[in-house]
């Protein structure tokens, strides 16, 4: 497949093209969906590959099916789109990025392809079997497990030569519960299937066969619990609550094409403007923020982003400061600085553009037992349930499957459903503790949505339990 | 302008009905269905006035959905080969063993003996006009919103994309139906970040005749030079006058973006308002809604991806719980007649409706708002929104691209985005009012786009709980 994306670049070259990448995409996806005792498979692969060229300044990027091999074609396409272009065009400059040739494979212990059908089969269905066995109000069973592989070879007329093998493995339980018109859907670890870079061994780290009957019992004193009053309130959020809010509300703001305002006819632009940028007092000086596409067993950990730079470690917050933007090369030239290897595409048929990698709160030095202990009055919210995002990622709101009441330093109740909401700046300048590093935890989604045609991409984001002033809760709903 | 005639599709109809023979043939299972998808997608997209996006694709997919002794399996690949339609076959072979007798099975002479041979037959999908639109005619229809937005004195942003698409599926019972379709769709976002002011149109049609770029400009950077300066009011529960993006983005959250409930997956799951009150009143009387292909302005899809004819379906009538969408498996789990909706195999989704219509009422928005006291004017509802619980219809979002207050029956000006919680149909049992206008607006995260037949509703009572506060001048 490299000789097809080195033709590619080759023919664009001879074409006119100024620059050109060609890239070759293999991908492969096995879910293992389990509903009700019975489990399916299906298998999904995709493959093609993609031109994009600069003729002029000018973008132009076409694809194809693998199957219909005619790059000649293809690459006539990309450049006539570039030419096509009128004067208005935007003329793209491109920050300077050495040259790469590298290749780079995630680590598997245990190869989920490789493993027997049967196997994972059995292992959904025990899953549901101890959800099943665990009550009589249990209604429904949901269990599941994804593998993803993508074989990438990315040739650009710069000299780059990258051949990538990035591995996901996910896996996610429901259990439903019923009792007298009540009915609670209770997830793990989270309502998402939960996604790391990896082989089988992610799903044994989960222990989710172990974790099936805890969910049931869970479940079912959910269905007892009160739902959750309306207050301004103290507020412990779980990590798969910190992953999610930090998503919408710092990852999205920080691409910087969004900035730029290229999201403006989709979902919306970002309020942090470029003159923000290392001034901007975003969170409590407590408060520092990473995105980290080169952390172990992240879902977006990958050795070089779709525009061959070289995957990194990225300081957004630093002591609350908003102090990094997510960079690709043609954003990079906006602040005269280098990209920072974040551009991806989510297969063959798409460009690569900015996206999440890994968001993480950096783990500061307290403890979930001793953030609880310092609050009179408030709550502690587990299990990231949903949540949304305004069209400049400034308000928002997000649920919870379980929360519970802390009166006097002490966890008194549960409560079931509680929703947060607020603005991202406030919020976050109102973060008073954040635990250690004992506690810290990342959570992988598979489909984070941007861009058009739409994009769905694999991120990670977490941290340890956060604990937030003066948060609104509830929603005068009941 | 007929189908007879179709130029350059990424397979045509030939070929891609030879795949579904083949893979039919090649098939030792007990029963199989093979549906091929091709589009060939054209995309041109602007942000400050610039286009910075050009891309096209060709992509194929077939679906093989094969029954083994009472197991099913779904594969997917994008090689339309006879070598690669094999190996498919062979590998759902190999994975049947492996996994559990179904639940449900799909009924796979159901579309063949309930096949329509009336009117709907003759629905018309494609326009050669609008699959012809290239690069320079994108660019040009760029320009001319560019224009109109640089005379209004605002920025802009917004795309243009043409897709020509082909379906084809046949299964073990005889079934064999090809369809291509042609959509263009436009949209526009105008700007003014300085006044922290948008404005959005949207347009989207099987016939590129019928577009107007011009007017669609005009009607966004409106809404734009009206919200400028939106002043701060606190959050309330109020009367809201919802224009046509506001109500189609609820209908799309309602249905497959975030809680299907016209679906028989989330009533599987427990999860589903209306099938738990199917008979009964869930809106005001005021409210009609149905599914129905056939409706001007919409792109119709005469089948769905399992073969089935799209019937009209009707979902709320007079405030009164009809109906839920379902395919072949749903309909045999539920003992339903399918209804035309089945998704694409292995869809999270499950069955859904594409084709909302909203059925209008005797006002003008010029009364809606008149015989409004106080309330507030929401032309539209951003598309990310918290689906909260599907058992309730409870969800919670935002409003974007223009709010504007009603005091005394006139609008009196701009005022900041709010926050908003509700549980729907219960806001929907406040309705006050319908507009006799109606529009027409798509979302497109599924292959084939999903739409709303959209009038302007004035509901008594909308649960707003926060408000956008933050502005550059109120950064520390």
């Amino acid at each position: 497949m490299i000789d097809l994306a080195r033709d590619l670049v080759s023919i664009a070259e001879s074409m006119g093209a100024q620059y050109a990448e060609g890239r070759v995409v293999d991908q492969s996806q096995q879910e293992v969906v389990g509903t009700d005792g019975a489990a399916g498979v299906s298998e999904f692969t995709t493959s093609g590959f993609g031109v994009r060229v600069l003729v002029d300044g000018k973008w132009g990027f076409a694809s194809d099916n693998l199957c219909q091999q005619q790059p000649a074609e293809t690459v006539r396409k990309a450049i006539s789109l570039a030419q096509a272009m009128p004067r208005r065009t935007r003329t793209v400059r491109l920050a300077d990025a050495p040259p790469v040739q590298a290749t780079y494979e995630t680590h598997c212990e245990q190869d989920p392809f490789g493993m027997p059908v049967p196997e994972k089969v059995e292992m959904v269905q025990a899953i549901m079997q101890a959800m099943a066995y665990t009550s009589d109000k249990v209604t429904k069973t949901q269990a599941k497990l994804d593998f993803r592989r993508e074989v990438s070879q990315l040739v650009t007329s710069e000299g780059t030569e990258i051949q990538q093998t990035i591995t996901l493995t996910g896996a996610g339980m429901a259990a439903t519960v019923a009792d007298r018109g009540q009915v609670f859907r209770r997830t793990y670890p989270y309502s998402h299937t939960d996604f790391g870079t990896g082989g089988f061994e992610l799903v044994h780290a989960l222990q989710p066969t172990e974790a099936a009957a805890t969910i049931v019992h869970e479940a079912v004193e959910l269905l007892k619990a009160p739902p959750c009053n309306d207050v301004v309130s103290t507020v412990i959020l779980d990590s798969t609550l910190v992953g999610m809010v930090l998503h919408e509300t710092m990852g999205h703001p920080i691409e910087m094409d969004r900035a730029l305002g290229d999201e403006s006819d989709n979902f919306g632009p970002s309020f942090l403007q470029v003159h923000h940028l290392g001034d901007f007092q975003y969170a409590s000086e407590i408060v520092n923020m990473v995105a980290d596409a080169t952390r172990p067993r992240a879902v977006a950990s990958y050795g070089y982003d779709h525009e061959g730079v070289e995957a990194q470690s990225i300081p957004i917050i630093k002591s609350g400061v908003f102090s990094n933007y997510l960079m690709s090369r043609e954003c990079a030239t906006e602040l005269d600085q280098p990209s920072n290897g974040t551009a991806r595409a989510s297969s063959w048929n798409r460009i690569p553009m900015v996206r999440i990698t890994n968001l993480s709160l950096v783990p500061g030095e307290s403890t979930s037992e001793q953030l609880i202990s310092e609050i009179d009055d408030g709550l502690y919210i587990e299990t990231f349930k949903g949540g949304d995002i305004d069209d400049k990622r400034l308000t928002f709101s997000f649920m919870g499957e379980r929360g519970w009441q802390i009166r006097g330093g002490k966890i008194v109740g549960l409560v079931k459903n509680p929703v947060i909401y607020g603005e991202a700046p406030t919020f976050w300048q109102n973060c008073s503790g954040i635990a250690g590093p004992g506690e810290d935890r990342i959570v992988g989604i598979s489909s984070c949505g941007k861009g058009l045609p739409w994009q769905f991409i694999p991120t990670g984001q977490g941290g340890p339990p956060a604990r937030f002033e003066q948060v609104k809760v509830g929603g005068g709903i009941g | 302008m007929s189908n007879d005639y179709i130029p350059d599709m990424p397979l045509g109809e030939e070929q891609a009905l030879e795949a579904v023979q083949f893979g039919l043939q090649s098939s030792p299972a007990d029963a199989t269905e093979v549906l091929v998808l091709a589009e060939s997608t054209d995309l041109t997209r602007f942000a400050n006035l610039a286009i910075h996006q050009n891309v096209t694709e060709t992509q194929y997919q077939i679906f093989f959905r094969t029954v083994w002794d009472g197991r099913l399996v779904v594969f997917k690949c994008n090689d339309l080969t006879e070598e690669a339609m094999r190996k498919a076959l062979l590998r759902s072979e190999e994975l049947a063993a492996a996994v559990s007798p179904s639940s449900a099975l799909p009924d796979f002479s159901y579309p063949v003996a309930s096949h329509a041979t009336n009117e709907r037959q003759k629905a018309v999908t494609f326009n050669l006009a609008t699959a012809n639109c290239g690069a320079g005619e994108r660019a040009q229809i760029v320009d001319r919103v560019c224009n109109v937005f640089r005379s209004c004195g605002v920025d802009g942003a917004g795309n243009v994309r043409v897709r020509r698409l082909e379906m084809a599926v046949g299964n073990s019972a005889g079934l064999r139906r090809y369809a291509p379709f042609s959509i263009i769709a436009l949209v526009a976002v105008a700007l003014d970040a300085a006044n922290n002011a948008s404005g959005y149109s949207t347009w989207l049609g099987r016939d590129i005749e019928a577009m107007k770029p011009e007017s669609l400009a005009k009607e966004a950077a409106i809404k734009c030079l009206m919200g400028r300066k939106p002043r701060l009011i606190e959050a309330q529960p109020m009367t809201a006058i919802l224009e046509p993006p506001a109500v189609a983005q609820l209908f799309f959250h309602l249905n497959f973006r975030s809680l299907g409930v016209w679906g028989a997956q989330s009533a599987s799951n427990r999860d589903n308002i209306v099938f738990d009150n199917l008979g009964q009143q869930i809106t005001s009387e005021a409210i009609t809604v149905y599914d129905e292909m056939m409706t001007n302005g919409l792109a119709p899809m005469p089948f769905d991806y399992e073969g089935v004819d799209k019937q009209r379906l009707d979902l709320i009538v007079k405030g009164v719980a009809k109906g839920i969408a379902h395919d072949l498996t749903s309909a045999t789990k539920f003992g339903h007649t399918p209804t035309g909706h089945a998704q694409i195999p292995g869809s999270e989704f499950g069955p859904s409706p594409q084709h909302l219509v909203i059925e209008a009422g005797g006002n003008s928005v010029s009364n809606l708002i008149e015989s409004t006291e106080y309330g507030v004017l929401v032309s539209r509802i951003h598309g990310f929104v918290s689906p909260l619980s599907g058992k309730e219809g409870l969800l919670a979002g935002t409003t974007r691209d223009g709010l504007f207050l009603i005091e005394n029956g006139r609008v009196t000006g701009p005022i900041r985005n709010l926050r908003w919680m509700d549980r729907i149909f219960s806001a929907f049992d406040t309705v006050e009012g319908i507009s006799n206008e109606r529009k027409v607006q798509f979302t497109d995260e599924l292959w084939f786009p999903t739409c709303v037949v959209a009038p302007t509703i004035k509901l008594g009572r909308f649960n707003f709980i926060d408000v956008q506060r933050w502005t550059e001048e109120s950064t520390p």
